[in-house]
C-alpha cells in the first residue's frame, strides 16, 4: 500500500479502501482508488483531503445510475462507496417516517417496513441495488409515480456533505416543514454533484389492503390514448397507468400487443368497484401476473440496450410518440405521467429514435449509451436551469471535484 | 420620489403605481401584524415582462424589491424592511390556461388559490393545496410559503403540486423553471423555489398539477370532553395506518368563538372535536369510517356526527376555515404559531403549551392540522397593550423551542420571513445555515430580491426588529 492510500485508510480503515476498481469504471475509465466510508465525518474528511489534491470524486450508491449523465471522463481519481453507510437510524412507525443511511438499498428498507404493515411506495428498477441516496440523487421512479408521486414527495429531509467537504442537514424529521430553503429537494437530480447525500427521512404509506395489476389490450394507438383519456378523466385513483408497446409486453411475459396496465391499491371493495367500474364502461381488462411488473421496471438493465432514452412528454401525447417510434425497440411509457422510456438496440433503430427525440421530445435524459452512441448529451434540460445549476454548483463545490 | 414614480408610470401606468402614504399604509404589513414598515413605493404590474423592467429599475437605484401576494402570510414575509419597491401580484390574476387532459393549469401568480379549483371544477379536477385563507391568497404567495392547508394530508402541499415556474431572477432576467411535464433532468429547481419566500426571485406564473375531485366524502365530527383524547386519537388513526383526506383538531375556546360567531351548533361543554373527512372511491369509505369511528370511541369520544350531506359538510369547513377569524371576537388580536412536532407527541406538547401560555398569563386557543402534527397555538391578546405584546412574543418563542426539543419544526406552512428568522439558530447548525446562504447567492448575491427574512444573521433580527414593533402598535 503507497503512501496515498495510507492516508486514505487513516480516515476510512483498511477494510474501507477498494483497491479493485473495475466495476467502478464510468465511462470504461476505471478511478484509482475506491473508498468506503463508515460514517459522515469521514466523507467530510475523504472531501476536504479530495480538494487538497484536486481529486475528482464520483459518489456510487449500488452503481444503477452512476453512469447517466457521465458519458466521457477525463479524469476519475475515487470512487467514494456508500455500501457501508446502510442502517436505519429512526423509525417511528406510528408517525410513519422513517430516517436511514443513504447506503441503504430499498428492498432492505421495505423488508422493514413490511413488518409494520407499511411500505415506501417507490419501484424504480432494481431495488435490490438501488440505494436510498443514489433514488433521491437520480430522482428516478418507476411506474407508481402516478399514484405516489417521485423521491422528492416523499423526502422530508436529509443530511449531505457538500463538496467543500461541510456537513449540513435540510429539512425536518416531521412531515410537513417549511423553515428555511428546501435544499434536500433541489438535491432531487442533482447525482451527487452538488454534495454526497448521507442521511434522508422519509415519509412512508401503511400498505395497501389489496394491490392488483390489470390490463387490457388494444389494437391501435390511437384507441390507446382514446382509453387514456377517458381512465384519466374517471373516478378511477390507480397507482399506475402504463403504455407497452408490442415489444415491451412480449418482454414482460405477455402477448405481443400495445397493452394498458394499471395498479389498483386500497380497500378490497374500493379495487373490486374501480376494476368492475372499467369492465362496465366496456373495457376489457384481465387480471395480470404480479411480476409482469417488476419484469418490466428492470428491462433496460437485463438487455443492455444500445441507446435508452427518458422522454418527458405531455400525458396526451405519448401514445401518439409511441405510435412514431415503433419499430425502433422496446417503448414502455408511464403514460398518466408522460414519461417514455425508448429502448432500441440495433444501430439504425437507434438513431431513429436519438434524430426524432432530440428533434421534438421536450426533455429527455439519456440512460445508457453505448457506442457508437457514448457521446450524445446526456439530457436536455431547459438552458436557464443548466446557468442556474452553474452557480449554485460553484458554490457547493467550488474546486468542482464532484463529476 | 417624483423621478422613481414617473419612471415606473411608463413601465405599468400611472394607476399601477401608489406612493400617497395613506395608501401605502395599506400594505405595511401582511397578515402578522405585530411589525409594519411603509414600502418607498407599490407597483401593481399586470405581466411579467413588467415585473421585470420594475426590477430593473431598482437594481439601477439600489433599492430593495419586495413580493408580495394578497397579504394574508403570517409571518412578516412581504414586510418592507427598509422599505424599496414593492411589487404586489395582485392584478397578476389571470387563469391563462386549463388542461384538463393532462391535469395541469397555467395562471399568472396573483391567482387566488380558490379560482385555480373553480377553472378546474367543470373537468372534475381541483388544485388540492387549500390554505384556510384560499378565498383571498395567491397562488405565487403559495409558492413563496409551501402552503399548506387541511387537505394537504393526504394531498400534500403546494411544492407537490407545482410542476413549473416562471420567476424573475434579482437582476431582472426572466427564466421558465420546468414547465407542463415531468422530470426536469437535473436538480430540481422548481422544488427549492418553492417554499424561499420570495428571497430568489419573483415568481409570476405557476404551473400547477390537477387532482380529481374525490368522487365521495365522509366527513366526521368527533367530540371529546378532554384535549387529550382527541389527540391520542389523531396518533391512533395516523398509527392504524388510515389517512384521511383532513383530520383537523379546534379547541373549546376555539369553539366558543366559532359559535358564537357563526352558530354552527357545536358544543360548547365539549374540550376538543375532532373534524375528520375521508375521501376517495365510494367503495370501501363506510368501512374506513367504522374504523375512525371506532378509535375515536376506544378513546372516549363522547359522539361523533357524521354530516349527511354537502350542505352539512361545507358548514363544518366553513367553522373550521373561519375559526381563527371568530377568535377576533375573544380578543383584539391574535398570534399563530405554526410548528410542527411529531404525530405521536401531540398529546404532550398541547399539555406544555397550555402551560407556557398559563405562566405569561395569556389565553391559548387551538385549530390546527392535528394529522400533519402542525400546531397553530393562537395567542390572544391586546396590542395596545406592549407589556402584552411582549409576554406573546416571549410565548410564542417558548412554544417553538418545545417543538423543537420534539424533533419538530419551526413553521409547517407559514413560513419564517421576520417573524421567525431570529429563532433559525434554534433549529438550524451554522453550516445548515451557510449552505442555505450559498443557495442564495447563486440567485440572489446582491439581496435585493425580499432582504432581512429567512435568515437569523440579518441586521433587521438584532437591529430593527424591536424598533419595528413599537410604531406598530401606535398606529
Amino acid at each position: 500500500m503507497d503512501s496515498f492510500c495510507q492516508g486514505l485508510s487513516a480516515i476510512v480503515g483498511s477494510e474501507g479502501v477498494i483497491s479493485q476498481t473495475e466495476p467502478l469504471a464510468i465511462a470504461e475509465r476505471s478511478p484509482k482508488i475506491g473508498v468506503a466510508p463508515q460514517s459522515e465525518e469521514e466523507i467530510s474528511a475523504l472531501l476536504e483531503q479530495a480538494n487538497g489534491c484536486k481529486a475528482p470524486v464520483v459518489v456510487w450508491g449500488g452503481g444503477t445510475e452512476a453512469q447517466v449523465g457521465r458519458s466521457a471522463v477525463d479524469r476519475y481519481d475515487w470512487a467514494l462507496c456508500m455500501n457501508r453507510m446502510d442502517a436505519i437510524l429512526d423509525y417511528q412507525p406510528a408517525d410513519l417516517v422513517v430516517t436511514a443511511q443513504a447506503g441503504m438499498n430499498l428492498q432492505t428498507l421495505q423488508a422493514v417496513l413490511s413488518e409494520y404493515q407499511q411500505t415506501l411506495p417507490w419501484n424504480p428498477p432494481q431495488p435490490e441495488r438501488s440505494t436510498l441516496g443514489g433514488i433521491i440523487a437520480s430522482a428516478r421512479s418507476g411506474s407508481w409515480r402516478f399514484g405516489h408521486g417521485v423521491p422528492r414527495d416523499r423526502l422530508l429531509a436529509m443530511r449531505a456533505v457538500r463538496g467543500d467537504g461541510t456537513a449540513f442537514k435540510s429539512g425536518a424529521k416531521v412531515v410537513k416543514s417549511v423553515a428555511g430553503f428546501d435544499i434536500h429537494r433541489l438535491f432531487c437530480g442533482s447525482r451527487g454533484t452538488l454534495g454526497i447525500i448521507t442521511e434522508v427521512t422519509l415519509k412512508v404509506a401503511p400498505l395497501p389492503e389489496r394491490s392488483e395489476l390489470w390490463g387490457m389490450t388494444v389494437d391501435h394507438y390511437d384507441l390507446a390514448e382514446a382509453a387514456l383519456s377517458e381512465w384519466m378523466a374517471m373516478a378511477i385513483l390507480p397507482d399506475s397507468l402504463d403504455l407497452l408497446n408490442p415489444d415491451c409486453a412480449a418482454r414482460g411475459g405477455l402477448p405481443a400487443k400495445i397493452t394498458i396496465l394499471a395498479r389498483f391499491s386500497g380497500f378490497e371493495e374500493a379495487v373490486r368497484w374501480q376494476t368492475n367500474h372499467l369492465k362496465e364502461r366496456g373495457y376489457a381488462l384481465q387480471p395480470m401476473p404480479e411480476e409482469v411488473e417488476m419484469l418490466l421496471q428492470d428491462m433496460p438493465v437485463l438487455g443492455d440496450p444500445l441507446l435508452h432514452l427518458r422522454l418527458s412528454l405531455k400525458s396526451s401525447d405519448t401514445a401518439a410518440w409511441m405510435d412514431t417510434l415503433e419499430g425502433t425497440g422496446i417503448l414502455y411509457a408511464h403514460a398518466g405521467s408522460g414519461i417514455l422510456h425508448a429502448m432500441a438496440w440495433e444501430e439504425a433503430h437507434a438513431h431513429r429514435l436519438a434524430d426524432y427525440a432530440f428533434a421534438h421530445a421536450p426533455r429527455w435524459l439519456t440512460l445508457r449509451a453505448r457506442e457508437p452512441f457514448h457521446h450524445i448529451a446526456p439530457w436536455k434540460p431547459d438552458a436557464h436551469s443548466r446557468a442556474l445549476t452553474q452557480r449554485i454548483k460553484s458554490q457547493f463545490d467550488p474546486q468542482s471535484i464532484l463529476l | 420620489m417624483q423621478s422613481l414614480q414617473k419612471e415606473l408610470s411608463v413601465i405599468v401606468g400611472a394607476d399601477a403605481v401608489l406612493t400617497d402614504p395613506i395608501q401605502l399604509r395599506a400594505y405595511d404589513c401582511d397578515a402578522y401584524t405585530i411589525e409594519k414598515s411603509l414600502p418607498t413605493v407599490v407597483t401593481l404590474p399586470q405581466e411579467t415582462a413588467q415585473v421585470a423592467e420594475i426590477v430593473k429599475v431598482a437594481n439601477r437605484l439600489d433599492l430593495p424589491v419586495i413580493p408580495r401576494g394578497a397579504g394574508t402570510g403570517l409571518s412578516g414575509g412581504s414586510l418592507a424592511v427598509n422599505g424599496g419597491i414593492l411589487i404586489a401580484t395582485t392584478r397578476m390574476n389571470r387563469i391563462l390556461s386549463v388542461d384538463a387532459r393532462n391535469r395541469r393549469l397555467r395562471a399568472q401568480s396573483g391567482a387566488v388559490n380558490i379560482h385555480l379549483s373553480k377553472a378546474a371544477k367543470p373537468f372534475n379536477l381541483h388544485y388540492a393545496p387549500d390554505p384556510s385563507s384560499q378565498g383571498a391568497c395567491t397562488v405565487g404567495g403559495n409558492v413563496a410559503e409551501n402552503a399548506g392547508g387541511p387537505h394537504t394530508l393526504k394531498y400534500g402541499v403546494t411544492v407537490n403540486h407545482i410542476t413549473g415556474l416562471t420567476m424573475v431572477l434579482p437582476d431582472g432576467e426572466i427564466v421558465e423553471l420546468g414547465d407542463e411535464v415531468e422530470d426536469p433532468g437535473g436538480c430540481d429547481l422548481v422544488g427549492v423555489v418553492v417554499g424561499s419566500e420570495g428571497t430568489l426571485g419573483i415568481v409570476t406564473e405557476v404551473v400547477a398539477r390537477l387532482t380529481p375531485l374525490p368522487a365521495a366524502y365522509r366527513t366526521l365530527l368527533a367530540i371529546f370532553e378532554t384535549l387529550d383524547d382527541a389527540t391520542r386519537s389523531v396518533s391512533q388513526l395516523i398509527a392504524a395506518g388510515i389517512v384521511p383526506a383532513a383530520l383537523e383538531l379546534m379547541d373549546k375556546l376555539v369553539l366558543e368563538a366559532v359559535e358564537a360567531a357563526f352558530g354552527y351548533g357545536f358544543p360548547l361543554d365539549a374540550e376538543a372535536v375532532l373534524l375528520i373527512e375521508l375521501d376517495g372511491v365510494e367503495a370501501g369509505l363506510d368501512r374506513l369510517q367504522a374504523q375512525a369511528i371506532e378509535i375515536c370511541h376506544s378513546n372516549h369520544a363522547r359522539e361523533t356526527r357524521i354530516a349527511r350531506d354537502p350542505l352539512e359538510r361545507a358548514k363544518l369547513w366553513a367553522a373550521r376555515k373561519k375559526a381563527i377569524g371568530a377568535l377576533g371576537r375573544l380578543a383584539p388580536s391574535c398570534v399563530t404559531q405554526d410548528g410542527v412536532i411529531p404525530r405521536a407527541r401531540l398529546s404532550h406538547v398541547l399539555r406544555e403549551a397550555g402551560e407556557i401560555a398559563h405562566n405569561y398569563g395569556l389565553r391559548l386557543a387551538n385549530v390546527f392540522h392535528a394529522g400533519d402534527g402542525n400546531l397553530h397555538p393562537v395567542l390572544l391578546f391586546d396590542d395596545s397593550n406592549p407589556d402584552e405584546v411582549e409576554r406573546v412574543a416571549k410565548a410564542g418563542d417558548e412554544i417553538l423551542a418545545l417543538c423543537l426539543r420534539e424533533g419538530g419544526s419551526l413553521s409547517g406552512e407559514h413560513g419564517i420571513g421576520t417573524e421567525k428568522c431570529g429563532l433559525m439558530n434554534a433549529m438550524f447548525s451554522s453550516a445548515d445555515l451557510e449552505t442555505m446562504r450559498m443557495l442564495k447567492n447563486a440567485f440572489n448575491p446582491d439581496d435585493r430580491c425580499n432582504p432581512e427574512k429567512i435568515f437569523p444573521d440579518t441586521r433587521y433580527c438584532y437591529e430593527t426588529k424591536y424598533a419595528l414593533r413599537k410604531p406598530a402598535f401606535g398606529l
